[in-house]
């Protein structure tokens, strides 16, 4: 199914990264950048403490997110814009509050030295 | 305590065959956890499971959308040893470390709520008859 476009998502919008907002937990792995536009989940709305119970919700048996998913990385639309990446709704059954967190350059832009611009516009809350 | 804890009951597909079995540990509302024993059938359906943990561990979850709906075409269910009727359940999530959760179909919780009242309604009856 295509993702939706980046105007439905308002700058105000915020987003979150379960795991963090760390450069390593921004970094596409082999399955984000299969996808087509390549990028990384995002869930949008709401609380980090809501992101996180997504995730534990979803999938109550992964011993990863019931550990990570204690850790949100948020930010905003116009944040990520401004750091030269793109946000586009991308909902599914499970969340639909998913959105993809993608860079116009494609898998080329998500290198170390943007991803840590980007990281900067991320606030850590721990615990959730 | 629930009427499915502390039960194994088998993981069967829609074409019966025994994908493994679920020994019951836990229930949180219609969420089902226990352990998983792999059975003859599994094989079959490993992949699928494991392409599923690989993309929730990467938090891939377009990839986790594709994967879901596979796995419930497989038309999993539980089934008790002694054939009562099938536990309907959906969500079936199998790991690596030899965990499973599944979550209950409204019919099987409709089912698991009217036992425990038929229970409550017992156990009245049966205090009320030794009062008089």
């Amino acid at each position: 199914m295509p993702v939706g476009r980046p105007e439905e998502i308002t700058p105000d919008t915020v987003v979150h990264r379960v795991g963090g907002g760390s450069v390593a937990n921004l970094r596409l792995s082999l399955l984000d950048a299969q996808q087509t536009p390549p990028g990384i989940s995002v869930l949008l709305h709401g609380t980090p403490q809501e992101a996180a119970a997504q995730m534990r919700r979803a999938f109550p048996g992964s011993r990863k997110w019931r550990e990570t998913a204690q850790t949100v990385g948020t930010t905003t639309a116009a944040a990520i814009r401004e750091a030269g990446f793109d946000v586009v709704p991308d909902p599914t059954t499970r969340f639909p509050n998913h959105a993809r967190l993608m860079h116009p350059q494609g898998v080329a832009g998500f290198i170390d030295e943007h991803l840590v611009t980007l990281a900067a516009t991320f606030c850590d809350t721990v615990g959730c | 305590m629930s009427r499915y804890v502390g039960h194994s009951v088998e993981l069967v597909d829609a074409e019966q065959r025994h994908i493994g079995q679920m020994r019951i540990e836990r229930q949180e509302e219609d969420l089902l956890y226990g352990t998983f024993m792999p059975g003859p059938a599994f094989p079959n359906v490993e992949q699928l499971f494991r392409e599923f943990e690989a993309a929730v561990e990467v938090q891939a979850l377009p990839v986790i959308e594709t994967l879901d709906a596979a796995i419930a075409a497989l038309g999993l269910h539980l089934q008790w040893p002694d054939a009562r009727e099938p536990i309907a359940v959906q969500d079936v999530q199998i790991w690596s470390d030899g965990s499973i959760t599944c979550r209950l179909c409204e019919q099987s919780v409709a089912s698991a709520k009217a036992a425990l009242q038929t229970k409550s309604l017992r156990q009245t009856a049966e205090a009320t008859n030794r009062r008089t």
